[in-house]
């Protein structure tokens, strides 16, 4: 259900002007903790740490 | 019609087709040229396996479902098996850097991996970038496709270069005592053997057949997959970089690896450049060699007329019996397609900005032009030309005697000056060099007979010898 959303994230974000962070945390799609890990841009341009947050290390 | 949407709206989809929104819209977008992605069956193919490697990786590391990963591999099945074609139906021609490719092979899948898990088209159970395109992006995914498609068509192409290699051999055989003139600057030069011409476009391909080797074979295949929109992999999951590659082998049958810098390999398209670059270096010898056949063949009565070509067509709407030397013309067109379509890869691969080249559809849409018309090109050229080729000997053996370049032989040994004297006497008396040397009785008849033996001239190792006084 989760990932459905996320699908049409961007295009919520798109017409908020928000940031795709701001949406999510607005729809409490996770805990803010959680948020916070999810969208730390440096970890998105590592697979190795990124890859083991999707996977579920998230807490 | 089946109505479907996206983040734009809504769009009506054919029931009868496979494909989804993404494609249709795309199939519209972009219909100029009439060659779709269904005409470049190898490299879908490519994209299919791609598919199937990242779904089975998935499932292994616990990112997908395994009743879903099984129907998406059945799905990428149909496709890799050919059952799919006319679901391609996207120009190859398109903006976007192969995404409307990309999401029309995740469409298909999707939509029959649905079908075969609930019985009904649609994406409820299985959707075409959640699950189909999961841990990948376009911008991995379509240049390893285009990586493995080209070391497919290399395959392909040895065989025919093999194929013309042995053809040309056979004729460096047959034409190993027919000796002739050479030219350079296309005035007459010193004796040669056909033979010996013929092994030097034997060789050419005997040399093309390596640097072919060099640059596909006896090492893994380098490729971006798990680098996911830019190198940095984002969306992919735990396992995922290194099991998708575990994969990718076992499905395509191919060794594979990431290559060492996914960074480099985004932003610079230069593996192509240079696989068209040898093609292209392939091409221009293709071409020479066909030039080379035209010209010796041109006749049949007031040209060089020094060879025979296979007669396989009428030549002429209005001039009867005449014939044309179709297929090296058919190799001189392919050599000129071929580096029409390296300029075209150049400047796509120099345009690539910042992080990611995108011009890849029109890179595999010329790639594949120049490995198919290469590989076809070569075999018709084998078996329709360069077999059915007879050397006119008797032509070639006056010609090598009458030449002026023979005297070479005067000045090898009575010196230059002696040399021209003796060409511009036989020049003007319209006599052959061996006439002259023998009414100004330079040497005795039997030492004549040997200098001017046009065999003997071919063969260093034997005219050293007799240069160096072992003349009688």
């Amino acid at each position: 259900m989760k990932i459905k959303i996320l699908a049409t994230g961007g295009t919520i974000a798109v017409s908020a002007n928000k940031t795709v962070k701001q949406v999510v945390k607005e729809l409490k799609l996770f805990d803010d903790a959680e948020i916070d890990k999810l969208f730390d841009t440096l970890m998105m341009t590592d697979s190795a740490r990124s890859g083991k947050i999707f996977s579920g290390e998230r807490a | 019609m089946f109505k479907e949407k996206d983040c734009l709206g809504e769009l009506d989809v054919r029931e009868d087709v496979y494909y989804g929104i993404q494609t249709e819209r795309a199939r519209n977008n972009f219909a100029i040229s009439g060659t779709t992605c269904d005409d470049l069956p190898e490299f879908i193919k490519a994209v299919a396996e791609v598919k199937k490697a990242a779904a089975l990786a998935n499932c292994k590391i616990g990112a997908l479902d395994e009743k879903i990963c099984k129907a998406i591999c059945a799905a990428a099945d149909e496709i890799i098996s050919g059952k799919m074609r006319g679901n391609f139906p996207v120009d190859v021609f398109q903006g976007g850097g192969s995404t409307s490719t990309n999401m029309n092979v995740n469409e298909v899948i999707a939509k029959r991996a649905n079908e075969i898990l609930t019985g009904r088209k649609g994406y409820d159970a299985v959707h075409p970038n959640t699950h189909v395109n999961r841990g990948q992006s376009t911008n991995d995914v379509i240049p390893t496709a285009i990586e493995i498609t080209c070391y497919r068509y290399a395959v392909d192409l040895k065989k025919s270069l093999e194929h013309l290699t042995a053809a040309m051999a056979r004729k460096v055989d047959e034409f190993k005592t027919v000796v002739k003139t050479s030219r350079t600057c296309l005035q007459d030069a010193v004796p040669i053997t056909l033979g010996q011409e013929f092994s030097g476009y034997e060789n050419f391909l005997r040399r093309h057949i390596k640097l072919l080797d060099e640059l596909f074979f006896g090492k893994p295949l380098e490729l971006t997959l798990g680098g996911t929109a830019t190198g940095t992999g984002l969306s992919t999951f735990d396992g995922y970089q290194s099991e998708v590659f575990v994969q990718l082998r076992e499905v395509t049958g191919i060794d594979v690896k990431q290559k060492e810098n996914l960074f480099d390999g985004f932003q610079n398209g230069d593996d192509y450049i240079r696989i068209s670059a040898y093609l292209k270096s392939l091409a221009t010898g293709l071409g020479k060699i066909a030039t080379d056949l035209r010209m010796m063949s041109s006749g049949p009565r007031c040209g060089l007329q020094e060879i025979f070509l296979p007669a396989v067509q009428p030549g002429s709407s209005i001039m009867p019996g005449k014939v044309n030397p179709v297929m090296p013309e058919l190799v001189n067109q392919i050599c000129y397609q071929v580096c029409g379509d390296d300029v075209a890869i150049t400047m796509a691969v120099e345009g690539g900005e910042l992080d990611l080249n995108v011009w890849e559809p029109v890179i595999i849409k010329n790639l594949t032009e120049q490995f198919k018309i290469l590989t076809g090109g070569m075999i018709k050229f084998a078996d329709l030309c360069i077999d059915g080729i007879k050397a006119n000997v008797e032509k070639l053996r006056a010609d090598a005697e009458s030449t002026m370049a023979n005297a070479t032989v005067v000045s090898a040994i009575l010196g230059y000056v002696k040399g021209t004297e003796i060409a511009q006497k036989a020049v003007a008396e319209n006599k052959t060099v061996k006439q002259v040397v023998k009414e100004l009785k330079l040497f005795d008849d039997a030492e004549i007979d040997k200098l001017f033996d046009t065999l003997m001239m071919t063969d260093s190792a034997r005219s050293g010898k007799i240069f160096s006084g072992e003349r009688t």
